[in-house]
């Protein structure tokens, strides 16, 4: 995968620090926790209090982002901590409950890299859908009966109806199942040729339409409302929250790029022997249409990563108890004499924005043929 | 040109339906939240309920209910399944409403649920079975009817049990115009957008006070960022393989990638206090002086010295990103054959760069600098929660968290209006600028 990306002319130093930012992320459990990471003591037991264990091995950071120093509150890193030695200092200071910043930063980047990883994945997928029936089936391709198409709307209303009131969740993952297949096939089994009778779905004109309707409103409020129809958001809602936001971007951007591609002679040659619509996406578009995607991937990271963290500055969207490099930042506006408070989360933030823009960049770089691989 | 005023008109037709569009979302938004605006208009109009007295309290929200309008049905025309009755919201008691909910979710029909609300407010008023009720009230479960031996009652829940179904199915129903969105929407053409809950004042003035506060950030910025972010750009793009150019470069790269929350928290601890020396306290601390009685653009004028720090703050970030996005246009344009067309007339390098590779340049620059007025308009949550000034952001922040729906109509619906009047615009500009576009 390494050697994949390095093609894209990715430096090192970029590969590197996403593998050490991706690896905190991931692994930030064993980094910093206030127990005994594995107890040697009688046989091999994990995770075991200080108190009950006398030989095993210690995390690198003896606090978790919850645990509460009582003794040193809100020091600073370069004062005096009342700590038992060296191993037990915090480095980058405490908050003002006590809390390691050192180890929050630490379950930060977790925080980061989950809804960073997954909101980029959903915007992504959702881009590349709208992208592929706008920017590649366009306005003239898809073509189906009259039957079908009275078909089409009549059942997305019934499962928009069924959906919203229906009360058991077995049911309800039925229908959802069931009903992309019924879409799916009802739109492939009704295509009929453009010289017989039936109507074309102008397929272009329904995504772009939808995008403007997102693009007039204000972002944040949709970001507000969504958050307050979900009433009790966690991890999951904000990552889809984001991803909502995210879309429209993201499938405009990949959108001209399937254009681009649809233009060029290898996929008119395609159309002209006769191959299908999903072969030629599939085949042919989907390759080139990768070092794309990886700028919109880069870029969805680093729009996560921020407006997550804008979200958790402000107080809203992840649960108040779950620290993230947004929350910890935000300590800092009653605390307005805590610099560390506001140096070292926003540091983290600004670094792995400004990774995720770089590697952005390089690879649309590439993509406009100016880094020889 | 012919094509390009087709678009144009069609796109200008467009405004109307999507306008609409909008509305509706917007108010099928405002429906859907689980807030309840009945008690968020009583909270600041009426403090004596909150104080424990209770003054009639149930009486107090039916009678603000109809008084707020809340009875009509929301929109034209409900889809709603067979067991529902025909307008959910004619029922101004929130605990009936509660238990019809509960009870219709469950398969039971509204047609046997009104006889039973009935028969409950009449045995309600007896003490024996007031405390039974209200258990049923909260949990709505059918079975802790049968301890009371009510013949009357006996036979309603008989009769509900009988019909209730295990299925349902649509049923469509319309409603004329006499529902709320009707209602909303023709006040909102004739200019009334109505009064906030909180402070009483009317939605229009409420909003254009935040949007003057707002633009006094943001319209100094734009400026700022525009000028500055083109000449960088230039000095950018002038010699892009040089020395100097490529670490300035990298340091506009390095601006443009901060988190304006973090560059404004930062320049609010560093720059506004004593703490790290005395020479840092260069600004003055964050906040607005309000001046009673004074209006708000004399207020604003009063506290410009307080407005400096954020529009320096939104000013860094974009100059940044307004360089970079001019460097890059003008490193693009120097591949397009005209360029060579222009050396091999003879012209120098200073003359093919100010005569030809610039002024096409900025092209693409126009519609992002339309673009960027309604997103002025609607302001900066983070800049304005951070350095306390009462803007759109923030006042659409505060409304929506308490339900306070009329301000956020106002803001929405303003700001979709200058968002896509700018679009179209930035179109018209670019087609103007620039023969070549044809829009098809």
């Amino acid at each position: 995968m390494i050697r994949g990306l390095r093609k894209y002319g990715l430096k090192p130093w970029q590969l590197i620090s996403l593998m050490t930012f991706l690896l905190v992320g991931i692994l930030s459990e064993f980094l910093a926790h206030d127990k005994y990471l594995i107890c040697l003591d009688s046989g091999v037991s994990f995770f075991v209090s200080c108190e009950y264990c006398n030989r095993g091995i210690a995390p690198p950071i003896p606090y978790r982002y919850n645990s509460i120093d009582k003794n040193n509150r809100g020091v600073s890193p370069l004062g005096k901590q009342q700590v038992a030695s060296v191993y037990y200092r915090h480095w980058l200071g405490t908050d003002k409950l006590g809390r390691d910043v050192l180890a929050g930063v630490i379950e930060g980047a977790q925080v980061a890299v989950g809804i960073g990883f997954f909101s980029m994945l959903l915007s992504v997928i959702i881009g590349l859908l709208f992208g592929y029936l706008s920017g590649f089936l366009g306005d003239d391709s898809i073509r189906i009966s009259w039957l079908g198409f009275l078909l089409l709307i009549s059942c997305t209303c019934l499962f928009l109806f069924y959906f919203s009131y229906m009360v058991s969740p077995i049911r309800w993952l039925l229908l959802l199942s069931l009903m992309p297949l019924w879409l799916i096939g009802v739109t492939f089994f009704s295509t009929v040729e453009t010289n017989k009778l039936g109507i074309t779905i102008p397929l272009d004109i329904m995504v772009m339409r939808l995008i403007e309707l997102f693009r007039s409103m204000p972002i944040i409020f949709i970001i507000l409302v969504l958050l307050v129809l979900i009433a009790k958001p966690g991890y999951w809602s904000v990552i889809i929250i984001i991803a909502i936001v995210r879309w429209p971007t993201v499938t405009r951007y990949i959108r001209a790029e399937i254009l681009k591609i649809k233009e060029q002679n290898f996929i008119q040659a395609a159309k002209m022997i006769g191959l299908s619509n999903r072969k030629i996406f599939i085949e042919q578009v989907l390759p080139m249409a990768i070092s794309p995607v990886l700028v919109v991937c880069a870029f969805g990271f680093s729009s996560a990563i921020l407006t997550e963290s804008t979200l958790s500055f402000l107080g809203i969207g992840l649960p108040v108890e779950q620290v993230s490099w947004g929350s910890l930042l935000s300590q800092s506006r009653s605390d307005i004499n805590s610099w560390w408070l506001v140096l070292f989360p926003g540091l983290m933030i600004y670094f792995s924005i400004y990774l995720f823009n770089t590697i952005g960049d390089t690879a649309s770089e590439y993509l406009r043929g100016e880094v020889e691989s | 040109m012919y094509v390009v005023r087709y678009y144009l008109i069609r796109r200008l037709l467009l405004i109307f339906p999507t306008l609409l569009v909008v509305s509706i979302v917007v108010f099928l938004l405002s429906k859907i939240v689980p807030q309840d605006p009945v008690l968020s208009q009583l909270r600041f109009s009426a403090t004596d309920i909150w104080d424990g007295r209770e003054v009639n309290s149930e009486a107090l929200y039916s009678s603000t209910y109809l008084e707020m309008g809340l009875d009509l049905p929301n929109f034209y025309f409900s889809v709603l399944p067979d067991n529902y009755p025909s307008n959910l919201n004619a029922i101004s008691n929130w605990q009936d409403k509660k238990l019809i909910k509960a009870l219709i979710t469950q398969g039971y029909n509204f047609d046997q649920i009104d006889p039973l609300i009935h028969c409950l407010s009449r045995l309600r008023i007896g003490e024996e079975n007031a405390e039974l009720i209200q258990t049923f009230y909260n949990s709505a479960i059918i079975n802790q009817l049968s301890v009371i031996s009510d013949l009357e009652l006996q036979q309603v829940v008989a009769e509900l049990d009988e019909n209730k179904s295990t299925y349902f199915v649509p049923s469509i129903r319309w409603h004329g115009l006499d529902n709320q969105y009707h209602q909303w929407l023709s006040s909102t053409l004739q200019g009334q957008f109505g009064r906030s809950f909180i402070s009483g004042k009317t939605a229009l003035s409420q909003v254009s006070t935040a949007m003057l506060w707002t633009l006094a950030i943001t319209l100094p910025a734009i400026l700022i960022t525009y000028t500055l972010g083109l000449i960088v750009g230039y000095v950018l793009g002038r010699n892009p393989k040089g020395k100097k150019e490529r670490v300035l470069n990298h340091f506009f790269y390095l601006i443009y990638s901060i988190p304006m929350f973090w560059l404004a928290s930062l320049l609010v601890v560093y720059f506004t206090t004593n703490d790290h020396g005395a020479w840092t306290n260069i600004f003055p601390s964050v906040g607005i002086d309000i001046y009673p009685g004074s209006s708000t653009t004399s207020q604003i004028w009063m506290n410009y010295h307080r407005l400096l720090l954020p529009i320096i703050c939104i000013s860094i970030v974009y100059v940044a990103y307004i360089a970079r996005l001019f460097r890059r246009s003008i490193l693009d344009e120097r591949q397009a054959t005209y360029v060579m067309t222009a050396y091999a007339k003879g012209l120098s390098d200073d003359e093919v760069l100010r005569k030809h590779i610039v002024p096409n340049a900025m092209l693409p620059l126009i519609t992002l600098m339309v673009g960027s007025f309604p997103r002025a308009l609607g302001g900066s949550v983070v800049i304005e929660l951070i350095f306390n000034v009462p803007g759109v952001g923030r006042l659409l922040y505060d409304s929506l968290g308490l339900a306070d729906w009329n301000i956020v109509f106002c803001i929405v619906m303003t700001i979709s209006l200058v968002t896509i009047i700018a679009y179209l615009l930035g179109d018209f500009l670019y087609a103007l600028v620039d023969p070549r576009i044809r829009y098809e």
